[in-house]
């Protein structure tokens, strides 16, 4: 497809780097040459300078033939012009970032007015990933599939799960409730696991099941998995704001501490039934004071990735069930998850993440193509989700005479909004959504996972 | 510098360089004449290092700018040296600095020669010969971007290293498909052309020698009096109208290829560039009238072919020039030095550095006389940063300072200084012939073995715009980290 980046940011970038790598034909346009010029250094991808919003630079990126716009500059009034005009001049497709709340409640107007296909919230789709993560407390993370009836949830082992010492195939037999192991990651090593397969502890294991299935699997495995009920959150960003709401909804309590004063005003005014403490986040004698050690879940989402780490490990000492911390720098995503801290939340990289399966969704015009396409433990493994049409060559075959390709898990079929884990005796029909688990490399196509 | 990911760069032109020896390997298999044991033992040396060096494995090593310059730099170096082995082993030019001199010249468009007798050489050598006019003209490295798009988003930096100009503009997003539009639009000329000569009356052998010499701006002949053996006003204007078009930026035709006239005729460097040559040819035809009665078309051919054929380096001769009046030489002496355009297969300083020195020049001035007058340095109505300048300053520098260590080191020869001077910048603009000693009927053989090799190298840093073989020497980017 033909793609063009408006604002070579770090999600542009992320987009363009990754978009790139997937065969497309990306243009990036921005007004920053230093910016740009690392961008042409780095990626096999053009660079325009310039106003994304003007005829004559959009005109210069071929917006004409254009299948898709993406808009990601700093400012929403930007990017809605920018769309506006690219679709006006033939882009096929538009997403726009818009994250200012002010325009939040009107995302549905502004779609069908200025004819956006998709509107991203950075702020708001982080609030969504972490609300997941804290209703599902045992997990460190939560990815849901096939219209949100399927989740999979990331878990580590450990020593006192009932999994350990078993094999996969006994282990399966004995588990009250239908869940499929789909990936695991053992020393740096990703593993799609087989039959014969023993759990160790620290295993990075990623399982798959409704949502019911999997609350029983915790339950198997001797963790309770109750709902966080008392949540702090250091720092009074746009994210906490989505957050309160989505979880006030869902029947939290919600605590905000936030240093700056004038912020704390307008946090009251906007979350009129959430407790708002003014006072430094980062301080244990603060957190000590606000009773941290009874909070069932403690969020952090002030501006700086070092404080949010700090308070996250006091929250972590202390004794809280689950943790979650914001940080934007990815290469700090590897010394976080040593010290422990499983569940972080990096706003540009979900933004990038929902763009991208969007992306890949629209190149499905042909085949049956990845619909979906989640990328899981530090990108080497890929959870991809198919509609198998006819012309796919496995219809109406049991799993267990298929021959698939090394490394390649068909981890749930959906059929009828009906939900099967499937066994080697099912098999896939037509019209069935599939979902696959593999290690990295990008199969675009249901027929690829099969051997040659 | 990262010497794994040259090394596997190397190995891939390499392995190409060994491919585009079998179509002269046919040929002299279908002529047999004495060199088919040559190019069979080239072909098979230069492909077993080729793929040998290919599956160097450079896991988790990144090809940065230094690695990206030292490549280029380095894979020029070992194609000149082993792309000459079919002259040598074949005994056809016995000295192997010969052979290289050649090969270099070859590879680098210059079309300067140490062969006294070409007319003697069998045809498959004389293929080969003119072939890697035909390859380097558009670049190897490009070459094999357009065949091996797995090469990866960095190798931007190849091409920028590899293409003549100041700057490597993409025509698409994707460097591979670039890469292949620039073959396409070079390839679809060169056949073009090809067909104009065979139907103007050149024979298809000699046909195809000459497209290669005028594709890639070149200028080898198969024939002693170059162009000239024709004497035919077609063949003469057909190439010398070619010569003009490869010695314009090809981006250019991609624009008009997509129908934007408007646009392509309004570069300025084009204009420039025409304007120039139109010029020239327009001056010195009248000022050669007297030598050829008077007569205003003969003349004009003579000219006209004359500046195309030095203004894009190529370097062919229908006249000697030599024995023209001072004025037409001091005016082809100039065209030289500012070579064709940026983005063509031609040598030179490059028109567009030219006019951005003009700019620089006039905005100082005016600057002078008006200290706080704001104003930049515009080309195409988009202004330029200190930092192009800075490098257009930088190459103009250190290609006059290189060509001044050469003349320094060749007047060794003890020539006289025209020859001299010359020499070295026929070789370093990639011209081919100089004056006097080396002029259009003359050649390069006369020269000592140092000079030839000071002028292979000329050759060499000409092409690639000095900083890319320059940063070779720097001791720095011999360290590991």
């Amino acid at each position: 497809m033909k793609i063009i980046i408006v604002g070579s940011g770090k999600v542009g970038y992320t987009l363009a780097q990754q978009l790139s790598t997937e065969d497309h034909d990306i243009t990036l346009v921005d007004s920053d040459a230093d910016v740009l010029s690392h961008a042409d250094d780095t990626l096999d991808v053009m660079c325009i300078k310039g106003n994304g919003a003007s005829v004559e630079i959009l005109k210069e990126a071929n917006v004409a033939e254009a299948d898709l716009l993406i808009a990601v500059t700093d400012g929403d009034e930007l990017n809605m012009v920018c769309c506006v005009i690219g679709k006006k001049l033939g882009a096929k497709h538009t997403v726009a970032r818009i994250r200012n709340t002010d325009y939040s409640n009107e995302y549905k107007m502004l779609k069908q007015e200025l004819e956006l296909d998709m509107v991203i919230n950075p702020e708001m789709d982080a609030a969504d990933e972490i609300a997941r993560m804290l209703q599902f407390t045992l997990a460190t993370n939560v990815e849901t599939f096939a219209n949100n009836m399927l989740e999979m949830v990331e878990f580590r082992v450990l020593e006192s799960d009932r999994l350990i010492d078993t094999r996969l195939m006994d282990l399966t037999k004995k588990l009250p409730a239908k869940v499929l192991f789909c990936a695991v990651k053992r020393n740096g090593e990703i593993i799609i696991p087989k039959g014969t397969f023993i759990f160790n502890t620290d295993d990075l294991v990623y399982v798959i099941g409704e949502r019911s299935d999997i609350s029983n699997f915790f339950k198997y495995m001797g963790r309770s998995s109750h709902k966080a009920k008392n949540v702090t959150i250091i720092g009074g960003s746009r994210i906490a704001i989505y957050l309160t709401w989505i979880l006030n909804e869902i029947g939290m309590n919600v605590k905000i501490i936030e240093l700056d004063k004038n912020r704390c005003i307008l946090l009251n005014e906007i979350l009129s039934n959430t407790l708002i403490i003014c006072g430094d986040g980062t301080d244990q004698e603060v957190l000590d004071n606000e009773n941290i050690q009874t909070a069932d879940a403690f969020v952090a989402l002030t501006d700086r990735d070092e404080e949010n780490l700090i308070s996250s490990l006091y929250a972590h000492q202390c004794g809280v069930n689950k943790v979650v911390l914001k940080i934007n720098r990815q290469n700090y995503f590897p010394i976080v998850k040593k010290l422990g801290l499983d569940s972080i939340v990096s706003p540009k990289f979900t933004t990038a993440n929902n763009i991208l399966r969007y992306v890949r969704a629209l190149d499905n015009s042909q085949g049956s193509a990845v619909e979906k396409l989640y990328k899981i433990l530090d990108d080497e493994a890929e959870v991809a989700e198919f509609t198998a049409n006819s012309s796919a060559n496995l219809l109406n075959i049991k799993l267990k005479d298929l021959k698939l390709k090394k490394d390649v898990l068909i981890s749930a079929i959906v059929r009828n909004k009906k939900i099967i884990i499937p066994y080697g005796n099912d098999y896939i029909k037509e019209g069935d959504k599939v979902i696959v688990v593999t290690k990295t490399g990008f199969i675009s196509d249901l027929s690829e996972i099969l051997e040659d | 510098m990262n010497i794994k990911v040259v090394l596997k760069i190397l190995g891939t032109v390499l392995f190409w360089e060994s491919v585009l020896m079998f179509p002269s390997l046919i040929i002299s298999i279908i002529d047999n004449t004495y060199e088919i044991k040559a190019f069979i033992f080239s072909i098979v040396l230069i492909g077993v290092i080729g793929i040998i060096l290919k599956n160097t494995n450079t896991a988790d090593s990144q090809l940065r700018k230094r690695e990206g310059y030292a490549s280029v730099a380095i894979c020029w170096l070992a194609m000149s040296l082993l792309g000459s082995l079919p002259f040598y082993l074949s005994g056809a030019i016995p000295s192997y600095v010969d052979a290289v001199f050649e090969t270099a010249s070859g590879f680098t468009t210059t079309g300067s020669s140490i062969v006294t007798d070409i007319e003697s050489f069998p045809r498959g050598l004389l293929f080969w010969r003119s072939f890697t006019h035909w390859i380097g003209g558009m670049g190897v490295l490009v070459f094999t971007m357009a065949l091996v798009p797995s090469m990866g988003a960095r190798s931007v930096f190849l091409a920028r290293a590899e293409s003549p100009g100041p700057s490597f503009g993409k025509l698409v997003p994707k460097i591979s498909e670039t890469a292949k539009i620039l073959y396409v639009i070079y390839g679809a000329m060169t056949l073009i052309l090809i067909v104009f000569l065979i139907i103007a009356g050149m024979p298809v052998f000699d046909s195809l020698i000459h497209a290669f010499g005028t594709a890639g701006t070149g200028g080898f002949s198969s024939k002693a009096l170059s162009v000239g053996h024709y004497n035919n006003p077609w063949i003469e204007w057909i190439i010398a109208v070619f010569m003009f078009l490869f010695g314009a930026n090809f981006a250019l035709y991609f624009l008009i290829i997509k129908g934007e006239w408007k646009n392509a005729l309004k570069n300025e460097e084009f204009r420039l560039y025409g304007i120039t040559v139109l010029a020239a040819a327009i001056l010195i035809c009248i000022n050669i009238l007297p030598l050829y009665n008077y007569s205003v078309i003969e003349a004009l051919r003579h000219s006209a072919f004359q500046v195309s054929t030095v203004v894009t380096t190529t370097g062919y001769a229908t006249a000697d020039f030599n024995l023209w009046p001072m004025f037409s030489k001091s005016i082809l002496l100039m065209l030289m030095f500012f070579g064709a355009c940026a983005g063509s297969t031609g040598g030179g300083v490059k028109f567009i550095r030219i006019l951005v020195l003009i700019k620089s020049v006039a905005y100082e001035i005016r600057h002078t006389v008006h200290p706080n007058s704001v104003q930049t340095v515009k080309i195409d109505g988009k202004s330029l940063d200190n930092d192009n300048l800075k490098s257009i300053m930088i190459f103009f520098f250190s290609y006059v300072a290189v060509m001044i260590s050469a003349i320094i080191i060749v007047s060794l020869d003890n020539f006289d200084f025209t020859t001299t001077f010359s020499a070295v910048l026929a070789t370093i603009s990639n011209i081919g012939p100089g004056l006097e000693v080396v002029g259009p009927m003359g050649n390069f053989s006369e020269f000592s073995d140092l000079s030839k090799i000071t002028m292979t190298a000329c050759m060499i840093i000409g092409r690639l715009e000095v900083l890319p073989v320059i940063t070779l020497f720097s001791p720095s980017i011999w360290k590991k980290h």
